[in-house]
C-alpha cells in the first residue's frame, strides 16, 4: 500500500506538469478561435437547439419539418436554392449600394448645411417610421414584378440607419480639433476629407453592421409580394408555404439566415482592419 | 511702432448671452504685445483669458473694439498660417500616427503655405518635421498612434504640430494643465528650448503663478466679473532660465507680486460699469 502511494504521488505530479505544458503548447499552436473554450459553447448550443427542434417536429409535424427533411430538400435540388439565393443577394446588395450613395451624399449635406438638415430630417424620420411591409405591395403594383420594387424597398429600409449614423459621425469631431484646423483656415472640404470623414468611420461601420443583414430582409419582403413571375428566396418561401412544403420553406429560411450572418461577418472583419486605431478594437487586441 | 507690436487689442468687449443672464467675458480690454515676447495671461476661471486668446486666434470676434494681429486682422493672420495654436487637450487625430498628425496642418490651406515659401519678406524652407519630433525626444514615437502615447508625449506632439508651421504668433491655452508636475516642468523647459530658436511671439494662458513667472517676459493679470486686465507685470529674470533659478529670491518676488495682484482683485468690489 505504502509503496503504491509513494510511487503514485510523483507520477501524478509529473502528469499535471506534462498536461500543463501540453496546454501551453496547444495555446501557442492554435489561433484563438480554434481553442475549445471558444467554439465549445456555440457547438453545445447548436446541438441543444437541434435536439429541441427535432422533438417538436416529431410531436407536431405541422409546426416544424424534421431536420433530415430540410437536409433532403436541399440535397434534392441544390441548384434551385443557389440560383434563388444569388438573385436575393444581388437585389439586397444593389439596393444597399443605392441607399449608401444616397444617404452618404445627404448626410454630408445635412451635416454641413443647417437649412438642409431642418428640411430633410423630419421627412427622413417619417419615412423611417412608415412600415415598409405596407409600402411593398404598392410598389409592386407601381413597378411590376421586375427587380425595381425589390431594389426600392431594400434601399428604403437601409437608407435611414446609414443617414442617421453618418450625420452623427460627421459631427462627432471634438471642438479643440475643429478650432485647431480653423486657426490655419482649413477649407470645409479639407475638414470634411481629413477630419470629419475619418471621424465618421466608426459610426458608418455601426450602421453597416445593421444594414447589411437588413438588406436581405428588404429584398425578401419585396419578393414575397411579387411571387410567381419573379425568382428569389422570398418568392420560393411564399410559393412553398402556399403548397404546404414546410421543408422547402425552412431550407430557404436557413439559407437566408446564413446569408445575413455571412454578410455581418464580412463587415465585422473589414471593420477590424479599417478601424484598428479605434478604441473598441484596441482594447480587444490587448 | 506697428512693426514692433505683434498683437494689439483695443477696447475689446465680448458678452455671452443677453438680458439679465448676460455674462461680460471681456470688458473693454486693451493690450499690446511686442513682437518676439513670451507673454502669459493669468487669472481665475471666468476672467476671460481664454476668450482673449480665442479673439487673437480668430475663433471669435469681439462685440466691440478691435483685434490686430501682425498689423492686420486676426483672420488675415490665420489665413496666412502665421498663427500656431496649442489647445488645452492635445487634439490629435486618433487614426493618424504622430508624424502624420504634425504634418496635416501643412496639407490644408496649401495656398497660404505656398505664398509664405514664395514671399520674399519671410521666405523660409519647410521645416523638417521628423527632426523637430526628434528634438523633443519623440524619435521612437514617430510612427505610433496617439493612443499609444502618454499624456505628456501627446502634448509634446501638439506643440511640435504648432511649431512646425513656423508661426509668428504662438497661442497656447493652458497646454500643461492636465499634466502631472514632473511632466509639466519638463515640457516647460522643452517649450523654452524650442522657442529660443524662433522669433515667435507667444501668448500663454495659464492658471499657475509659478508657470507664468518661469516662462514669461510679461505676465498679464486678469480678474473676473467682468473680465478685465488689472495689471501687467514685467518679469525681469535672465534667460536661459534653468532649474537653479527657480529657488532664487527674485523668482519668489515675482510670484508674490502676482499673487498679491490676484488677491486684491478678488477682494475688490465689481466695477459699477459692468453692465
Amino acid at each position: 500500500m505504502t509503496t503504491l502511494e509513494s510511487s503514485a504521488a510523483p507520477s501524478a505530479a509529473a502528469m499535471t506538469a506534462a498536461s500543463a505544458s501540453a496546454r501551453e503548447g496547444a495555446a501557442r499552436r492554435f489561433p484563438k478561435f480554434l481553442r475549445p473554450s471558444r467554439w465549445a459553447p456555440i457547438v453545445v448550443m447548436v446541438v441543444v437547439l437541434a435536439v429541441l427542434w427535432q422533438l417538436v417536429a416529431e410531436a407536431m409535424p405541422y409546426l416544424l419539418p424534421p431536420l433530415d427533411a430540410v437536409g433532403k430538400a436541399l440535397a434534392s435540388n441544390p441548384l434551385y436554392y443557389l440560383e434563388n439565393a444569388w438573385i436575393t443577394l444581388q437585389e439586397a446588395l444593389i439596393g444597399l449600394a443605392i441607399a449608401f450613395v444616397c444617404s452618404s451624399v445627404l448626410a454630408v449635406a445635412v451635416s454641413e448645411v443647417p437649412v438642409i438638415r431642418r428640411a430633410v430630417m423630419p421627412v427622413a424620420v417619417v419615412l423611417n417610421v412608415t412600415p415598409l411591409v405596407a409600402i411593398a405591395p404598392a410598389l409592386v403594383v407601381a413597378f411590376g414584378f421586375g427587380p425595381e420594387p425589390k431594389l426600392i424597398v431594400t434601399a428604403l429600409i437601409c437608407f435611414f440607419p446609414i443617414l442617421i449614423n453618418l450625420t452623427v459621425g460627421l459631427r462627432s469631431v471634438p471642438t479643440p480639433v475643429l478650432q485647431l484646423y480653423r486657426t490655419v483656415h482649413a477649407s470645409r472640404a479639407e475638414l470634411l476629407w481629413h477630419v470629419r470623414a475619418p471621424s465618421a468611420l466608426p459610426y458608418l461601420f455601426a450602421a453597416l453592421k445593421i444594414v447589411f443583414p437588413l438588406s436581405i430582409v428588404g429584398a425578401v419582403v419585396a419578393e414575397m409580394f411579387a411571387p410567381g413571375a419573379a425568382d428569389g428566396l422570398g418568392t420560393a418561401i411564399s410559393l412553398a408555404s402556399s403548397n404546404n412544403q414546410l421543408a422547402v420553406v425552412y431550407t430557404s429560411i436557413f439559407i437566408l439566415a446564413l446569408m445575413g450572418a455571412s454578410l455581418l461577418a464580412i463587415v465585422t472583419a473589414v471593420e477590424r482592419r479599417v478601424l484598428h486605431w479605434h478604441e473598441t478594437h484596441r482594447s480587444e487586441s490587448e | 511702432m506697428a512693426a514692433n507690436t505683434a498683437i494689439r487689442i483695443a477696447e475689446a468687449r465680448k458678452v455671452y448671452g443677453s438680458g439679465s443672464s448676460a455674462m461680460v467675458a471681456l470688458h473693454d480690454v486693451d493690450l499690446e504685445i511686442p513682437t518676439g515676447r513670451f507673454v502669459s495671461i493669468i487669472g481665475p476661471s471666468g476672467c476671460g483669458k481664454s476668450t482673449l486668446l480665442r479673439l487673437i486666434a480668430d475663433l471669435e470676434t469681439p462685440d466691440a473694439g478691435s483685434v490686430e494681429v501682425l498689423g492686420g486682422s486676426a483672420a488675415d493672420a490665420c489665413d496666412g498660417k502665421h498663427v500656431g495654436f496649442v489647445p488645452q487637450s492635445p487634439a490629435l487625430l486618433p487614426w493618424l500616427n504622430v508624424l502624420h498628425n504634425v504634418t496635416l496642418p501643412h496639407k490644408v490651406n496649401r495656398g497660404a503655405s505656398r505664398k509664405r515659401r514664395a514671399g520674399a519678406a519671410d521666405a523660409r524652407p519647410m521645416p523638417d518635421m521628423e527632426q523637430l519630433l526628434r528634438a523633443v525626444g519623440l524619435d521612437d514615437a514617430m510612427h505610433k498612434l496617439p493612443s499609444e502615447l502618454s499624456g505628456g508625449m501627446q502634448q509634446r506632439v501638439a506643440i511640435v504640430r504648432a511649431m512646425g508651421l513656423q508661426p509668428d504668433v504662438l497661442l497656447m491655452d493652458e497646454p500643461f494643465s492636465a499634466l502631472d508636475e514632473f511632466t509639466r516642468e519638463a515640457l516647460q523647459e522643452q517649450l523654452l528650448d524650442l522657442w529660443d530658436d524662433t522669433t515667435a511671439t507667444v501668448v500663454f494662458v495659464t492658471h499657475s503663478v509659478s508657470e507664468a513667472v518661469r516662462l514669461s517676459d510679461q505676465v498679464v493679470v486678469m480678474a473676473p466679473r467682468p473680465g478685465r486686465i488689472i495689471d501687467v507685470i514685467d518679469v525681469d529674470l535672465p534667460r536661459p532660465r534653468r532649474w537653479d533659478r527657480f529657488t532664487s529670491d527674485a523668482f519668489h518676488h515675482y510670484e508674490n507680486l502676482i499673487r498679491e495682484c490676484l488677491q486684491s482683485a478678488w477682494h475688490s468690489p465689481d466695477l459699477p460699469s459692468a453692465a
